[in-house]
C-alpha cells in the first residue's frame, strides 16, 4: 500500500522522520532512503548530503539499524541534519545493533553466540572463498561485512548466486579474529575488520561497515548537540511502542539511544 | 422478481413500448428546453418543477421495467485498484470549490451556492482534486459496474466522479454535517474510501449507523437524496475518498464528459442518452437502435439481475 500512504502523507503534517526506513512508508513519516521507491524521499547517504526538510520542522528523527552501514563522516553529517530539522527539544532516536551485548556474550563464551540473530546469513558465498560459516565469523560479520563486484547489490536484490560471489566478514583467519575479539574494544574491532575488508579489490560495498560501544554512541551523540536520556531498553521500546512501527524489530539484540536536541 | 423482469426485458413489445415512453420523455424535455446552459434559467425550472417532472418520469420508467435498486448497499475495491488510484491521485493538482463553481460549461448541474461564505468554508475543510476523464476512472467505474449491476438492478450511466480530501479535525459542515443531496429522482452515489474507515482517518454515516472498522477500497452506494448522510472527519489523518455519481437508465452508459468539481447531475436526461443520440445524429433514431432486436450482454444481465 505504499501509493496510500505516500497519497496520505501528501495532506499531512508529517513531523517524524525515519533515517534509512528500507522500502516501505510510514503513514505520518518523512522517510529517507538511499533506495528509490514509492513514498520514499531517495538521497544518498554521504559527508555532504541534505535532509529535504525545512530547519525545526520534525518532532522525532528516528534511524534503526541504518548507520552502522556508513561511514563516520557520513554518520557525522546525518546527526549533523537530524540536528538541524529537529524542533526545540526534539528527539534523536537511533537503534544498532547491541555491539556491547555481542561482544559480552562472545567473551563469556555464550553457547548461543549468534543463533537466532538474523534469519538468512549469505553463508553459501562465504564457502567460495573458505569462509567458515563458524559463530565467529558470523559475529564478524555483524561489526563489518562487505561484497564484491560478483556477487551484484544486496539491498536491491539484485544478486548473482555465481562461484565468485562473495557477502561476508573480512577474510581473515579464528586465530586472527580470536585475538581481536578477545582484546580490543568494539571501535578497534570494527575499524580493523574494515581495513581488511578494503584490501580485497573486488569490494564493491560495505554492509555493516561501523560499529559503536554504547558509550561511543553517547559520546557521539553528545559531541553533535544532543542530550542523551537515560531509559531503560524495555521502558524505551514500551514508550515509544504506539508511535515508532518498527520499535520492536530485532529488539533483542539492539541498542537503543534516544537523545534531546539542545 | 429476476425472471419476471427477464422475461419482460426481452420481449420485443415491451421493449418497443419503453423506447417509445423514453422518446417521449425526451421529447418533452427537448420542448421544455433543448439546451440548459444559462445558470439563472436552469434554477427557475428546477423551481418550477418542469425538470423534475421529467427526471422523475425517466426513474419511474426505469423502475417500471426493472424495479427499483437497494436503498443501501457495499462492497469493496481490490487492494491492485487502490493503489492504482492513490498513485494517480498523487499526480492530480488540487484546486478549490471557490475556482470550479465558476466553470459553468458541460452537461453536468453545479451550482452556485449562495448562502455567503459556503464555498470558503468548503476550502477551509476539504480539497477537492481536478480531474480529467481518463482511463484510470473508466477501469474505477468497470469494477464499480461489475460489483454493483446487480444492486441497481437497472442499466445505468456515470453521471459524475469527483475526489477530495477531507483535512482531519475539520468542521462538521457541507458534507461532513447530515444532510441529503437533494438530487433530482433516479440518481445514486458510490462513495469510494481510499483510506481506512476510521476514528483516525475519519468514516461515514448514514441514517443513524456509524459505518468504521473498514479497509482502504472499502465503497458503499446509496440513495443520496433519500437517505440521510454524513462525512466524519478524522482525527488524526486527511480522510480521502472518490465520489462516483450514477443515474439509473434503459441503456448503460459511460462517463465520457469531464467531471465537475461542483456537478450534481446531468442538466438534462437526454445526456445520459447523448452517445446513442450522437451516434444515429437522430433522436427518432434512439428508438431503433434500443428496438433493433440487439440483447446487448449488458441489458441482457441487468434484465437478469432484477432490482425488486
Amino acid at each position: 500500500m505504499s501509493n496510500l500512504v505516500s497519497l496520505v502523507n501528501k495532506f499531512t503534517d508529517c513531523r517524524f522522520l525515519n533515517v534509512g526506513s528500507g522500502p516501505k512508508p510510514w503513514v505520518g513519516w518523512n522517510c529517507l532512503d538511499e533506495l528509490d521507491t514509492v513514498g520514499i524521499y531517495s538521497m544518498k547517504f554521504n559527508s555532504s548530503c541534505s535532509f529535504p526538510m525545512d530547519d525545526v520542522s520534525q518532532d522525532l528523527v528516528y534511524s534503526s539499524h541504518c548507520i552502522e552501514h556508513l561511514d563516520d563522516h557520513t554518520v557525522s553529517r546525518l546527526f549533523d541534519e537530524a540536528r538541524r530539522v529537529l524542533a526545540d527539544r526534539g528527539t534523536i532516536l537511533i537503534k544498532i545493533p547491541d555491539y556491547d551485548w555481542f561482544l559480552e556474550k562472545y567473551r563469556t563464551k555464550s553457547a548461543d553466540l549468534m543463533e537466532n540473530i538474523i534469519g538468512y546469513w549469505p553463508s553459501w558465498s562465504w564457502a567460495n572463498f573458505n569462509v567458515a560459516e563458524s559463530p565467529l565469523n558470523k559475529l564478524s560479520y555483524m561489526f563489518c561485512g562487505y561484497w564484491n563486484y560478483a556477487y551484484g547489490d544486496h539491498f536491491s536484490g539484485k544478486i548473482n548466486k555465481g562461484p565468485d560471489s562473495y557477502n561476508g566478514p573480512a577474510q581473515m583467519s579464528e586465530k586472527e579474529l580470536r585475538d581481536l575479539f578477545d582484546n580490543r574494544t568494539v571501535r578497534e574491532i570494527v575499524q580493523t575488520l574494515r581495513g581488511v575488508c578494503e584490501k580485497d579489490r573486488s569490494l564493491k560495498a560495505f554492509n555493516h561497515q561501523n560499529a559503536w560501544s554504547r558509550k561511543d554512541l553517547i559520546d557521539l551523540l553528545k559531541n553533535h548537540g544532543f542530550q542523551v536520556q537515560t531509559c531503560p531498553k524495555d521502558e524505551l521500546v514500551i514508550k515509544y511502542s504506539n508511535l515508532v512501527p518498527d520499535i520492536e524489530f530485532m529488539g533483542r539484540w539492539s541498542m537503543y539511544v534516544e537523545a534531546k536536541k539542545i | 422478481m429476476q425472471n419476471f423482469y427477464q422475461e419482460m426485458w426481452s420481449d420485443l413489445s415491451i421493449r418497443s413500448f419503453a423506447t417509445e415512453k423514453l422518446s417521449q420523455i425526451l421529447e418533452r424535455e427537448k420542448l421544455l428546453h433543448n439546451s440548459v446552459n444559462e445558470y439563472a434559467e436552469i434554477v427557475n425550472e428546477m423551481a418550477g418543477m418542469n425538470k423534475a417532472a421529467v427526471f422523475s418520469h425517466h426513474d419511474q420508467l426505469v423502475s417500471y421495467f426493472f424495479g427499483n435498486p437497494k436503498n443501501v448497499f457495499a462492497f469493496k475495491l481490490t487492494e491492485d485498484r487502490v493503489e492504482e488510484l492513490s498513485a494517480w491521485l498523487s499526480k492530480m493538482p488540487t484546486t478549490t470549490f471557490e475556482k470550479e463553481v465558476k466553470n459553468q460549461n458541460g452537461p453536468l448541474f453545479a451550482p452556485r451556492l449562495s448562502t455567503k461564505g459556503v464555498m470558503e468554508q468548503l476550502d477551509q475543510n476539504l480539497i477537492p482534486f481536478s480531474l480529467t476523464n481518463c482511463e484510470v476512472i473508466q477501469g474505477l467505474h468497470k469494477e464499480i459496474r461489475s460489483n454493483i449491476s446487480e444492486q441497481i438492478g437497472s442499466p445505468f450511466a456515470f453521471i459524475n466522479t469527483r475526489a477530495w480530501v477531507t483535512k482531519s479535525l475539520s468542521n462538521e459542515m457541507g458534507p461532513n454535517a447530515p444532510h441529503k443531496d437533494g438530487f433530482l429522482p433516479g440518481h445514486m452515489k458510490i462513495m469510494v474510501y481510499l483510506t481506512p474507515m476510521s476514528a483516525e482517518y475519519g468514516d461515514f454515516w448514514i441514517e443513524g449507523e456509524q459505518i468504521t472498522g473498514e479497509k482502504p477500497g472499502f465503497c458503499i452506494g446509496f440513495k443520496n437524496s433519500d437517505l440521510l448522510h454524513s462525512g466524519k472527519p478524522g482525527t488524526k489523518y486527511p480522510r480521502i475518498c472518490i465520489e462516483v455519481t450514477i443515474m439509473r437508465t434503459l441503456q448503460d452508459n459511460k462517463q465520457s464528459h469531464d467531471s465537475h468539481v461542483c456537478g450534481r447531475h446531468f442538466l438534462n436526461v437526454s445526456s445520459a442518452y447523448e452517445n446513442l443520440i450522437k451516434q444515429k445524429n437522430c433522436q427518432d433514431m434512439l428508438v431503433e437502435e434500443l428496438l433493433a432486436n440487439k440483447k446487448t450482454p449488458e441489458a441482457t444481465s441487468h434484465a437478469k439481475a432484477g432490482g425488486a
